[in-house]
This record gives C-alpha cells, structure tokens and sequence, in this order.
C-alpha cells in the first residue's frame, strides 16, 4: 500500500493539518519523529497558531478560547498544568493592572472559571508543577490540600489589608518606621 | 466555458463558474478575459483534476468562504458527501492536496487536511509511524525523555 507521506508536506499544509487537532493528538505527534518535534516545538508564529487553534478546539470550560499566545511560559507547560494544581495557586489578579509585573505574570484558565482567566506569578506556576509532578498519586492529595489552605491563608491576609482603611494601613506602616 | 489541460495533456472542459471556485483559475481567467486557449495546469495529472473538477462541480452554489474567516472550520463536520469524496487511497488523497493547494481551492483544501488529521487522531506515537511509514529516529535516550515530557498529558 502506498503511503501518505506526512513529511513531505510543505510546513504550510503541515499546518493545515495540525489546527484540526486537539492538543492531545498534537502531543502524540511530537513524539513520532524529530521532524514533528521539532516543527511543533519551534517558537514560530506558525507553530504558536497551531496551538492556539488547538486549544480552541477543547470544550470551553476546560481552556477558554480567548486564551492569547504564551508569555513568559512555554507552550508545552501550558497545556499540562493540572486543574488541581491551578486550583491551589493564588491568583493576583489585583496587580495585574501594573504593566511593571507583565513579564512576571501568566493569565491561565482557572479552574470553574470562563471568561475571566486569572493571573499567576509565572515562577508559581512553574514551581508548583514541579513539585507536583514529583509526587505519586497518594502524595499529590496531601499537596493540594496543604496548597489550598496556604492560598485560603493569602487570600484572608489580602482582604484582611484591603477591608482597613488605607490611611490607617499607611499610618501603621509609617509608625513601623518611626524611631 | 473553460478549458484545462492535464500535465498528461488531456483536455477538461467545464464551466467557468466551476473553475472559478479555483482563486488561481478565477485570477488568471479576470486578467485574460474571455479565451479558447486552454489553461496548462501542468502540476495536476488527469485523474486528479477530475477529482477536483467533481468537487468544484458539487460545491459550485457553496458562498465563498473568507480566507480570514475560519471561525467556521473548527465547529463543522465533513458532510457525506465530502466523506465519500475523501474515500480514496493515501497517494491519491495526498496528490489532491498538493492540487487544493496550488490551485488554491480552500474549501477543498480544508476537507482534505481534515482527513488526514482524522488519521491522526487518537492513535498512538507507534500507530501514526504505521500509518505514514515514519521512522522512528530517536535514541532510546531520547525517547525515554520525550516519553517522560509527555506523561502528564497520557495520563488523562
């Protein structure tokens, strides 16, 4: 029988072909041969297209269409990060106005959340998932739970500051200095 | 009417609203006006611009689909029609591509580069290899590592 031959193709057609797959099957791909690796690796606009049409091909609730090409995290991560570890990082999505953090931060989709994607600090992301990843099954429940708690802690702390009076926050700070 | 001409040769009359699902037919027809010359496609042999003649044919009345404009493609499915075109060996489905593509047709483009991702889809790294008589040239070190980066994702 003759064969289709895939690689032969023009990295256009290649493309083609690829936006009509969901992230799973492009995975599958980079594991073939070199030449689907390192096509589906490479940090082009192409390659970055492919993911993204990929991605709006999941069910919305899982990762929002609207999601922009990646910054500051690298498109493999992207697509792997476990809802359960999303679920246990804090999102700060009060800083995010300041342009000062933009290279710190990633907007991922959130767990349970459909238009607004939340903010992360990149270097969370990526430790989190480290340290997940590590972990056996058994471990990883233990984790999340301990994680969840710390986040439930940083959240009470931000709104513990945001309910008092900012001159008040100010004025504490200030006395903090006096001699 | 418009006449084509095979890399064989062989002539194809068909009508020019037909070629004009073609964007590289269209084009060349609005430059040179009405002709009796026949238009040489010597990259298309004879039983693919049939193919592809019966595809403009049966999507004639179709709107002309932006090519910005591929919202569209990701929600659609291929219809039975379009289906039971894309029954067709592997060589020839790859030389409709490459025609889809030089002819610049992309509607057809589309169906036919959908196909071969249905090919792909949900098989496994040794099954894609089979289906395309791909070499697998990774190191067992390499492997080992690709399989490694990829196991979060096989998990699921």
């Amino acid at each position: 029988m003759k064969h289709f031959p895939l690689l032969s193709l023009t990295p256009e057609i290649l493309a083609e072909i690829c936006e009509n797959l969901p992230p799973q099957d492009l995975y599958t791909l980079t594991t073939v041969c070199k030449k689907l690796r390192n096509f589906l690796w490479a940090t082009s606009g192409c390659t970055q297209q492919i993911w993204r049409k990929s991605r709006s091909l999941l069910p919305v609730s899982k990762f929002s269409c609207s999601l922009s090409p990646p910054k500051g995290i690298s498109e493999d991560l992207r697509n792997n990060i476990p809802e359960e570890v999303l679920s246990c990082l804090p999102n700060i999505n009060d800083i995010k106005p300041s342009n000062f953090f933009e290279n710190c931060l990633v907007t991922l989709p959130g767990p349970g959340i459909r238009d607004q994607n939340p903010y992360y600090w990149t270097t969370d992301v990526y430790k989190a998932c480290r340290e997940y990843n590590e972990l056996n099954a058994n471990e990883r429940k233990k984790w999340v739970e301990k994680r969840k708690a710390e986040v439930e802690e940083f959240n009470r702390s931000i709104e513990e500051i945001k309910s008092k009076d900012m001159t008040e926050v100010l004025r504490s700070l200030i006395e903090g200095f006096m001699p | 009417k418009v006449k084509l001409t095979s890399s064989e040769g062989t002539e194809f009359i068909i009508d020019r609203k037909v070629a004009e699902k073609s964007v590289l037919l269209k084009n060349m027809l609005e430059d040179v006006g009405e002709s009796d010359m026949a238009i040489p496609l010597p990259n298309v042999t004879g039983p693919i611009l049939n193919k592809v003649i019966d595809y403009c044919t049966h999507h004639q009345d179709d709107p002309f689909v932006s090519q910005e404009d591929d919202s569209k493609k990701v929600s659609d499915d291929i219809d039975d029609w379009d289906a039971e075109f894309c029954k067709v060996d592997q060589g020839t489905l790859f030389e409709l591509i490459l025609s889809a593509n030089y002819l610049d047709i992309k509607p057809l483009l589309d169906l036919t580069c959908k196909t071969v991702a249905n090919m792909i889809k949900g098989k496994t790294p040794d099954e894609i290899r089979k289906t395309f008589n791909i070499i697998n040239d990774f190191t067992p070190e390499e492997e080992e590592h690709v399989r490694k980066e990829n196991e979060w994702c096989e998990e699921r």
